[in-house]
């Protein structure tokens, strides 16, 4: 293995996948690129990109009504970084800095990727799951929804 | 297991099922299955919160914006004063 921790998750009741990973992605904070394994990559890009604009919204009401200059700061920093994140429903060759990649764990595994964070919503496999994270840091995360086979 | 526990006072050598942790924004003991991989901290260790805070928009938004800004202010006194700052620099994970 190569360091990287690791963290199972099951989605709770009535909570859908796609909030679920936005809240996870929001507490990682800006650390890098994200890549998400999913069947329908497109699909969850789509509604991914929603939660994550409806949890922009919420991080502005709260600026909005904080006085802590220190806080307003903060949330600023943490608004300014989710509306530079982009969501791309492809493999590529480099991942840039600010942005959540969404794949299918076929593509994944002729391309591995470098990032920081990798979410797997799908069952792969031991050898898919060996060779997607054949190239994450020792700091990378990765996080399991469900089970893999 | 042997338990070494019987004749010896103020010792407590039973495993915990789990190992537990802190929360990271309201310090709470928790266990690593109900625990979400959060920010790394000042040292650069990897910190957690608590599931039970995802739940919540509003207390996630507000709890994660001033631990931060205290992680931020922890590492700018360590700077300042020349404490000495972990390999990992954790600033490189925050926006400034």
């Amino acid at each position: 293995m190569h360091g990287f921790y690791l963290e199972r998750r099951a989605l709770p009741m009535n909570t859908p996948l796609s909030k679920d990973l936005v809240q996870h992605i929001f507490t990682r904070g800006a650390k890098g690129s994200v890549v998400v394994v999913s069947e329908k990559p497109q699909d969850l890009a789509a509604i991914a990109k929603k939660q994550w604009h409806v949890m922009n919204r919420l991080v502005q009401r709260e600026r909005a009504s904080t006085l802590k200059l220190a806080r307003i700061a903060e949330l600023s920093n943490q608004i300014r970084w989710m509306e530079r994140m982009s969501f791309i429903a492809k493999p590529i060759e480099e991942l840039p800095d600010y942005s959540i990649i969404f794949a299918t764990a076929e593509a994944l595994v002729l391309k591995p990727p470098i990032c920081s964070t990798l979410y797997i919503t799908q069952e792969v496999t031991d050898e898919q799951f060996h060779f997607m994270t054949s190239w994450l840091h020792s700091d990378s995360i990765v996080v399991i929804y469900g089970k893999y086979v | 297991m042997t338990n070494h526990t019987i004749f010896e006072k103020k010792i407590q050598t039973t495993p915990k099922s789990q190992p537990g942790t802190l929360c990271g924004i309201c310090s709470g003991l928790i266990s690593k299955g109900e625990a979400t991989v959060g920010p790394y901290d000042a040292d650069g260790n990897l910190t957690f919160i608590c599931n039970r805070h995802l739940r919540n928009s509003h207390q996630l938004i507000s709890l994660l914006a001033d631990y931060i800004v205290d992680e931020q202010r922890e590492l700018t006194h360590r700077k300042q004063y020349n404490l000495g700052i972990s390999e990992v620099t954790p600033d490189a994970w925050f926006l400034s």
